[in-house]
């Protein structure tokens, strides 16, 4: 069997696995609608969304504290934040 | 993956996974349960339905990326972006680009449409399509030489910082536009990037193989989405014979 042909057997990763997912409101290539689907099937994932925000390429540090700190705490301390937390999106550029 | 770990010499893989490498970090997680550190997974793919389905989604967003956020973004900045007022104005503006301009223009907004601090470069995109328009209006026989003196000759009404870069931007525009004007039929080329997207779309769980359904959900997003919405049915694997491997039963 091919295991890139089917889904990837999600049940077999461990209830206490360290996933957090950052995901864009209005990303174009990978929409919320698909990223909550994968969240919804992964109770031991946290997620941040970031309200407004279109950047599918989410470049870190993104320049929201609460993003950021979350982040770095999640990688250097070993902290998970709450299960979904919503951040500010950047604004978009200005202009003259 | 699994490698570059043994090789790092670490327990666990630590893991930042962006797009398709949201996947690839939950097959990861999948196959080596024992062996998964800690995972940062940006931009999250659907690992509970076939990839085409998540792809055909792709239009839904783009479509929604233009209408919620650069729409406004243009109508809150009429005399910079030069495409309405309103947004009702600049979606009327936007919508009177059809044929092989609009796929041209749809196809150079891709480079823009997920970096929102671009937003400025995707509506010069669209600006520059519809004074690209204007002229083809009054130009029908044009050639792809009196386009460009035009352009560079046009008054683009913008501080002269960007006046180079929206000229920059139409010039490219109209490179695209007629190299799909004289495109000929040719074969699907599987190099480079290309054979890794069409591989992934083609056989990655990909469960639609039927050229009739893919033409019906293609005609239906072209509807549900006009600008962005039926790009699909340019998909090289509907005219193959037939799926490279079949799932497995459920």
């Amino acid at each position: 069997m091919n295991h890139c042909s089917d889904f990837p057997p999600i049940e077999r990763i461990p209830s206490d696995a360290s996933i957090l997912i950052v995901q864009a409101e209005y990303d174009p290539y990978t929409p919320l609608e698909s990223a909550v689907k994968t969240f919804a099937a992964l109770p031991q994932a946290s997620m941040i969304a970031i309200k407004e925000e279109y950047q599918h390429l989410i470049l870190l540090p993104y320049g929201n504290d609460d993003l950021d700190g979350s982040v770095a705490e999640f990688f250097l301390e070993q902290k998970k934040p709450p299960s979904l937390s919503v951040v500010e999106g950047n604004p978009l550029p200005l202009v003259p | 993956m699994d490698v570059i770990r043994q090789v790092l010499g670490d327990e666990k893989l630590n893991f930042i996974g962006i797009s398709y490498g949201t996947w690839l970090g939950i097959w990861y997680a999948s196959l080596f349960p024992d062996r998964v550190g800690n995972m940062l997974l940006i931009g999250q793919t659907d690992v509970t339905a076939p990839l085409n389905e998540a792809l055909l989604l792709q239009e839904m967003g783009m479509q929604r990326v233009l209408e919620k956020k650069l729409v406004p973004y243009a109508a809150s900045h009429p005399r910079f972006f030069h495409l309405g007022a309103t947004e009702s104005e600049v979606m009327s503006a936007i919508s009177a680009i059809a044929g092989k301009l609009k796929h041209a223009t749809i196809k150079a907004l891709d480079q823009h449409i997920s970096f929102s601090m671009n937003a400025h470069l995707a509506l010069f995109t669209l600006r520059s399509a519809l004074v690209i328009d204007s002229f083809l209006a009054q130009n029908p026989v044009a050639d792809p030489d009196r386009l460009h003196q035009f352009l560079d000759d046009f008054h683009w009404d913008v501080p002269p910082e960007y006046q180079e870069l929206l000229a920059g931007i139409a010039r490219e525009l109209t490179q695209k536009y007629f190299d799909l004007v004289n495109a000929k039929p040719e074969s699907v080329n599987l190099v480079g990037s290309d054979a890794v997207w069409w591989a992934v779309q083609g056989m990655d769980a990909n469960t639609l193989h039927d050229a009739d359904s893919w033409a019906l959900q293609s005609t239906l997003q072209a509807e549900c989405y006009p600008q962005f919405g039926g790009f699909y049915a340019t998909n090289p694997v509907l005219f193959w014979d037939e799926s490279l491997f079949r799932l497995p039963p459920h």
